[in-house]
């Protein structure tokens, strides 16, 4: 099995203003491999850096040090060259928490779509409109929705947008940081149907964070756990849930288990 | 018997010329000692209950219920001081959003000190009552599991993380012995450990105590694991209500079903990655709501009766609004 992403070293420093004082919250090393296609799931506590490992990877934040490699193609984890940049927004694409907050309220849906399209390719503008149109209907959206403003739109509506948005450039991986947190259950079941869907055809890898076990275990391969910026334990997800090693793990999953097992619907 | 009794709470919103029905018949009654769920999703109106109930809807807005007690008195022809005796003392309150609901300029500290009775404090003279005061809300603090007093005594609701907020929104609630706490939606947002930490909190309480909760939430992997009944809004409509055990056995609504489907960990057998059953559409908006039954549009089991709101009909103690239910054949 071929890794299309490999992430070495990486680390972060928060507070790290450049003369050498440290900061109160370090991240990683971390090491992490991805392959094709695979889902890993994200958990641990609030305040262990999962976000923050998100956004490091697609190059939200710039990091200290560590090196992470696409496809044979690698970028220094520091000092992100534009044209390298460029590369990167194509193939690590991300979703935000809270997808409402993350579309601009002015500017309809159409020209939130645009923009990475414009910035990325040399598609011609019907060209771009066409593609858009096509990226709508795949998430479940009708062409209209080009036209329709952020407030026009349900949550769910917004975070297929967010998705579109996301998948638009065919990236290799997409991060997504508590994306179903958000969501009301049916709506929730339905992104869930959405991503699974568009994963199997686009073959995407997958990372995302959540605090849903429930989900984590239906959907994921793999997952990490993270304690102060550090991973802690990583594994297959039957593994993990069965045999919990780090006393981190086994109290996450504990506090999940004891929700769950009263509750087999034929009982 | 029941504490709380609510039957066909309907609330209006004017909106120019134009009324909407915010609640629709709303039927609800929590027993003493009893934890009841309240379920649905964003924009079903579970907040607008809680609201109703501590009467915090703006004036304009109409509320009309057939009835609306609390322990037998009529909570709607309650004059403004007893039912804010009734609010202070009966029933606690925690809401939705602790940095917006806590005050920003007075320290966690004082407003919980504050929201001591008077009758708890001991002590003859000011500083002894002042001591006594402390130990209480230290004690408290403690119960529902915040460990560093010393720090959050003296900070601000800005300064403290949002789950340390919420518990202290459960301080503040719980300080007054409440005999009913109406919970809205306190584990969103939260991770497993503190969720289950503070689900045991409550299930403790009503075992030790006897306090019944109302808990508004949508997170049914919460709900399932420590109510007694539950009931289901959907769009301002009360459209399941019963024991948990059973609802949860077999539900009779469709929209029911589909909730309890969504929650991937209810079901062992289900192969991973597989989709996941799903209603189609999405939540409608106050200002487009279906008439009749407000599923209607996005039932799988919908005809052409569904357009009249049905009438809710009772099996032994499982009550159910649905023209045509899980248990019936369709035509």
């Amino acid at each position: 099995m071929t890794h299309i992403m490999q992430v070495k070293e990486l680390t972060y420093c928060s507070e790290n203003n450049g003369n050498g004082k440290r900061g109160f919250f370090r991240l990683g090393p971390i090491n992490l491999n991805v392959d094709k296609g695979e889902t890993i799931a994200v958990i641990g506590e609030n305040r262990s850096g999962k976000s923050l490992l998100a956004k490091l990877l697609v190059g939200a934040i710039p990091a200290d040090g560590g090196d992470i490699e696409l496809n044979e193609h690698k970028y220094a984890a520091r000092f992100a060259k534009r044209n390298e940049q460029k590369k990167r927004t194509r193939d690590i694409r991300m979703i935000l928490q809270h997808s409402s907050d993350s579309m601009n309220p002015a500017i309809p849906v159409g020209k939130i779509l645009d923009e990475p399209l414009r910035l990325n390719t040399d598609f011609t503008k019907e060209e771009r409109k066409r593609f858009i149109e096509e990226s709508l209907l795949k998430v479940g959206l009708l062409r209209e929705h080009y036209y329709f403003y952020r407030h026009m739109l349900s949550d769910g509506q917004q975070q297929r947008v967010a998705l579109a948005r996301a998948i638009m450039l065919e990236p290799k991986v997409l991060v997504a940081d508590e994306p179903f947190a958000a969501l009301d259950p049916s709506i929730r079941s339905q992104t869930v149907n959405l991503i699974l869907k568009l994963q199997k055809e686009m073959g995407m890898a997958f990372i995302f964070i959540s605090h849903n076990l429930g989900i984590v275990r239906h959907i994921a391969d793999r997952i990490i756990v993270m304690e102060n910026g550090n991973i802690v334990e990583e594994g297959k997800t039957e593994t993990l849930f069965r045999w919990p090693q780090h006393p981190r793990t086994k109290k996450l999953v504990m506090a999940y288990s004891d929700l769950v097992p009263k509750q087999s619907l034929n009982e | 018997m029941a504490m709380l009794d609510i039957k066909n709470l309907t609330l209006e919103i004017s909106e120019g010329d134009t009324t909407i029905k915010a609640l629709d018949k709303v039927s609800l009654s929590v027993n003493s000692g009893e934890i009841r769920a309240l379920v649905g999703e964003s924009g079903s109106g579970k907040s607008l209950i809680v609201s109703a109930i501590c009467g915090a809807l703006p004036a304009k807005w109409k509320l009309t219920a057939d009835r609306m007690s609390w322990n037998g008195e009529n909570l709607l022809s309650m004059s403004t001081q007893q039912r804010r005796e009734v609010m202070r003392r009966d029933i606690a309150v925690v809401f939705q959003n602790p940095q917006t609901s806590l005050d920003p300029s007075v320290t966690l500290g004082e407003q919980l000190e504050e929201s001591i009775p008077e009758e708890f404090v001991k002590g003859q003279w000011f500083w002894q009552r002042a001591k006594h005061r402390k130990k209480i809300a230290i004690s408290t603090m403690h119960k529902v599991g915040i460990k560093d007093h010393n720090t959050y005594l003296k900070s601000y609701p800005h300064q403290v993380p949002s789950d340390i907020g919420q518990k202290f929104m459960m301080a503040i609630a719980l300080v007054a012995q409440p005999k009913l706490l109406i919970a809205d939606d306190p584990t969103r947002g939260m991770e497993p450990t503190t969720k289950t930490q503070i689900l045991k909190l409550l299930t403790r309480l009503n075992q030790t105590r006897a306090l019944s909760v109302l808990f508004v939430s949508h997170d049914l992997l919460a709900i399932a694991s420590m109510s007694h009944t539950m009931t289901v809004l959907y769009a301002g409509q009360t459209v399941e209500s019963g024991k948990m055990k059973h609802i949860k056995k077999r539900p009779l609504h469709p929209y029911t079903k589909a909730l309890l489907d969504s929650a991937p960990s209810f079901r062992k057998d289900l192969p991973p990655k597989s989709s996941l059953p799903t209603l189609k559409g999405s939540i409608p908006t106050l200002q487009h709501l279906p008439i009749g039954c407000r599923l209607g549009p996005r039932c799988p089991r919908a005809q052409r009766e569904c357009v009249v709101t049905p009438s809710s009909r009772r099996i032994h103690d499982h009550i159910y609004s649905c023209h045509y239910p899980l248990h019936r054949e369709v035509k």
